[in-house]
């Protein structure tokens, strides 16, 4: 579909979904002050775009959300490798992840402020649970799915380990880890606002909670919507860059079909 | 290859530096050249109308404190600040004093130190209520078990000769009150201000009885302080007291600079502040040993606390004078 | 001899418990510089042996050796092409090739040098910064030629390489094959099922038959270089193996009026 078509059917979608929303504020169904209309919003969100609001809680969101989202890539990759090569050690620490992957970080808190404190660490660490456990697996099965040619060859050729890892292994599992950085992309995302809820004093979600407790529905919805278009912007870089690794390996990870 | 290598080279990289300039907390220590270093009490709090004289200390304080520096940390329900001031990582909070009693049931060293507010709680039902007893039957909401809200609510009910269970109970967060009474989903609440003064402005809830109405001198916010920090840094314990107990009186005889601060802390609307601050008073913000054993009868007849602490044990005025 | 298969048997142990013999009391004897095409129908092991005188896997019985030290492992002297080529999908042409030359602790420059020199020698030096995913099947394996070809080994594996391709491509890399044979003088063990091309390619043809896997006969193979498919001796030799596959009746001689 060209571009311009797609552009075109986003604007009506929103169009729509906004023709809507003020149908039901017109409705008179719901009180002003606790369903505001889009024009409402819309001030909100100018007015936080304007005081510079916005620019300086996202930019906090984002640093800690580029925090704990890269340590969570690395560790997951790091240790999904050696968990996906040696079996055996995967094969003790599987039940373990598997008993705390489904523990929802918010569940975590108390532990959290405990051995993180209060502030910007806290709402790290949700972020690193969060996007932890979707790279770690996907590394992990990563593994098993590498061609069993490309470890013959290496084993003719004489290459030992670090080298299998970092020539062999790791090259051939990452359109699939690839695939799991996604998907932890978009799942710590969701989590930012839960993390920023233990004592972070800036951010985005922090902004949401303050507008809640202040009863200031429009900012509250004016939070959501930065938040939910940061996440889009997000989620679109990262396609980005799975086209690029489609072009350097010749596979394309998550297009339809593939 | 390279190119693989040089990528990972970059995130760890950004990484490490992400991590380093998000941890860093900036100090908001003023002090210009040749101050002394003065120490830097974390206090917790909820931007409620409760915490009101913690924003005046905190505003005057900025030139009044000689060794000490206030870092108000807000934070957003009471589970998340009573973690903090569980695990030290606050020096105190303006909390609900049920909590903070529950908390040193359990073990942790607090000290009630002050009353955050007096009254300053309102019932407001829907306007279809006009007597407790049409509740019957209907949904009522409480932010808490454990709070003095509740036990208001326990106390109206016996005196309209009610029960707990002729009405259905139900917890809510305080945010939600407002337009869950709109709604019709509950047909009254009695919780914190500002979120009382909500209903009341947009029309869709009436005040049925105000805190003073049921009992006369409730206990309901504190400033509670760890008794550790008490122990080891007694001269600003000591200062901080002392301001908060002066903002107190600040704040009677001062209403229009009250109010430009408080909109800085609770930025809710003006039109919904105003009539908070109605019927909240912050005169002799003293623990009062009478009121708080009679807390404490009320926890136990509920059935909420079986020893609470003694008034000796967790309320400490030695600082106030 | 340079190459030893002595008495060698690979048993398998199936799920259902039993045992599968891939190969019984194979007995072989390979000089050095020879062209030996291991041809039969599934299930006779020919690849079965290519795996074991590689040293993917080792035998249950008997021994082998290669120039007097016995077969243990994989070694870099003695590379195997795969069928499905075993291309670096990350890695361009010149990436692949320099792959097997890392391992040899030469500097930068050189395996650079050594990687274009056998780039070139495949014809493909046009296409040194293509991807494996851009290039044909042919060109594919040439690039997996020249890989194994730079490492300067003694003995080439190779196991069914040609299969994928389309017969006039496979036609033309049996020819690249035997010229490249011609000019480096390796040792080349080449597993197929095609009988034209083991004629076309081998030395000697190394008939295999399965159940249990092993050695019927070995056809000797002395045409000169560069082969005719067509010339009468060529189709001779066809005929015998086809023959020894009893896929071709025995010469009754019989006039047809």
């Amino acid at each position: 579909m060209g571009r311009f078509r797609k552009l075109i059917n986003t604007v009506i979608g929103l169009l729509l979904l906004a023709a809507l929303w003020e149908g039901l504020v017109l409705s008179g169904k719901w009180d002003k002050s606790l369903l505001p209309s889009p024009f409402r919003v819309l001030e909100a969100m100018n007015g936080l775009l304007a005081d510079g609001t916005l620019f300086t809680h996202l930019k906090v969101s984002l640093l800690r959300f580029a925090a704990g989202y890269l340590t969570a890539v690395i560790s997951g990759i790091v240790l999904g490798l050696v968990f996906g090569w040696f079996k055996r050690l995967w094969g003790i620490f599987d039940p373990i992840v598997q008993v705390l992957r489904p523990i929802s970080p918010i569940a975590w808190f108390p532990f959290i402020v405990l051995w993180f404190g209060i502030g910007d660490l806290p709402a790290i660490v949700i972020i690193f649970i969060a996007a932890f456990y979707p790279v770690l697996l996907s590394t992990v099965s990563s593994v098993s799915k590498v061609d069993q040619t490309y470890l013959k060859v290496a084993k003719n050729f004489g290459i030992r380990q670090p080298h299998v890892f970092t020539k062999i292994i790791f090259p051939a599992a990452f359109p699939y880890i690839a695939t799991g950085l996604h998907i932890a992309l978009g799942s710590a995302w969701v989590f930012l606002v839960a993390g920023e809820m233990v004592g972070a004093q800036s951010g985005l979600g922090y902004l949401i909670i303050d507008a809640r407790n202040n009863l200031r529905s429009d900012l509250v919805l004016a939070g959501i919507i930065f938040i939910g278009i940061s996440g889009l912007l997000l989620d679109k870089a990262i396609r980005v860059y799975e086209k690029w690794i489609g072009k350097n390996w010749g596979i394309v990870p998550n297009e339809r079909g593939a | 290859m390279k190119l693989l290598r040089k990528l990972m080279a970059a995130a760890v990289v950004l990484a490490v530096i992400f991590s380093i300039t998000a941890c860093q907390n900036p100090s908001k220590n003023a002090g210009g050249p040749g101050a002394v270093a003065k120490q830097t009490v974390k206090i917790a709090y909820l931007p409620l109308t409760h915490a009101l004289p913690l924003y005046i200390e905190n505003e005057l304080g900025k030139e009044k404190f000689k060794n000490i520096n206030i870092e108000l940390v807000k934070f957003g329900s009471w589970p998340e600040l009573m973690d903090a001031l569980n695990t030290g990582k606050v020096d105190g909070a303006s909390v609900l004093i049920e909590l903070a009693m529950k908390a040193k049931e359990q073990g942790i060293d607090l000290k009630a130190v002050a009353l955050g507010h007096r009254d300053g709680n309102v019932v407001v039902v829907s306007q279809d209520i006009n007597k407790p007893a049409d509740l019957k039957g209907k949904t009522f909401a409480i932010p808490h078990r454990l709070s003095t809200h509740n036990i208001l609510l326990y106390q109206m009910l016996k005196d309209a000769g009610l029960g707990y269970s002729d009405l259905k109970v139900v917890e809510l967060p305080p945010p939600e009150m407002p337009a869950a009474l709109a709604e019709g989903r509950i047909s009254g609440y009695i919780v914190a201000e500002p979120f009382g003064a909500k209903s009341v402005a947009n029309g869709k809830g009436k005040v049925l009885f105000k805190s003073e109405d049921i009992w006369k001198n409730s206990v309901c916010c504190a400033l509670v302080l760890r008794n550790e920090f008490i122990k080891s840094k007694g001269e600003a314990a000591q200062e901080l007291v002392k301001e908060y107990m002066n903002s107190g009186k600040y704040i009677d005889s001062n209403g229009e600079k009250v109010h430009e601060i408080s909109i800085k802390y609770m930025k809710v609307e003006q039109n919904v502040l105003d009539l908070s601050m109605k019927w909240i008073s912050y005169k002799d913000l003293k623990i009062h040993e009478a009121d708080y054993n009679e807390l404490a009868k009320y926890l136990i007849e509920m059935g909420l606390s079986k020893n609470p602490p003694l008034f000796s044990n967790f309320v400490d005025n030695s600082l106030i004078n | 001899m340079y190459i030893e298969v002595a008495d060698v048997s690979k048993v398998y142990n199936e799920s259902t418990g039993k045992k599968a013999a891939a190969l019984d009391g194979v007995n072989i004897s390979i000089e050095k510089g020879e062209f030996i095409c291991l041809i039969g129908p599934s299930g006779c092991g020919k690849t079965t042996l290519l795996n074991l005188i590689s040293g993917f896997e080792k035998p249950s019985s008997g021994r082998i050796t290669i120039d007097g030290d016995e077969v243990r492992e994989p070694s870099i002297k003695y590379v195997t092409i795969f069928q499905n080529y075993g291309l670096l999908p990350w890695r361009n042409v010149q990436g692949n090739v320099e792959l097997g030359l890392e391992s040899l602790g030469f500097d930068k420059k050189r395996v650079k040098e050594i990687a274009r020199e056998y780039i070139s020698l495949v014809g493909l030096s046009d296409f040194h910064r293509h991807h494996p995913y851009q290039l044909s099947g042919g060109m594919q394996q040439r690039v997996a030629i020249a890989r194994a070809l730079a490492v300067d080994p003694e003995i080439i594996f190779m196991d069914e390489p040609f299969g994928a391709l389309d017969a006039l491509t496979r036609m033309k890399m049996q020819e690249e094959i035997s010229n490249i044979w011609k000019k480096k003088k390796k040792t080349i063990i080449f597993v197929t099922h095609d009988i034209d091309e083991s004629v076309f390619l081998a030395d000697r043809i190394v008939i295999m038959t399965p159940y249990p896997g092993r050695i019927k006969s070995i056809i000797n193979v002395p045409l000169a270089r560069k082969r005719d498919r067509t010339s009468p001796d060529f189709l001779r030799i066809r005929d015998d193996v086809f023959t020894e596959f009893e896929m071709k009746e025995k010469d009754r001689l019989e006039y047809y009026l």
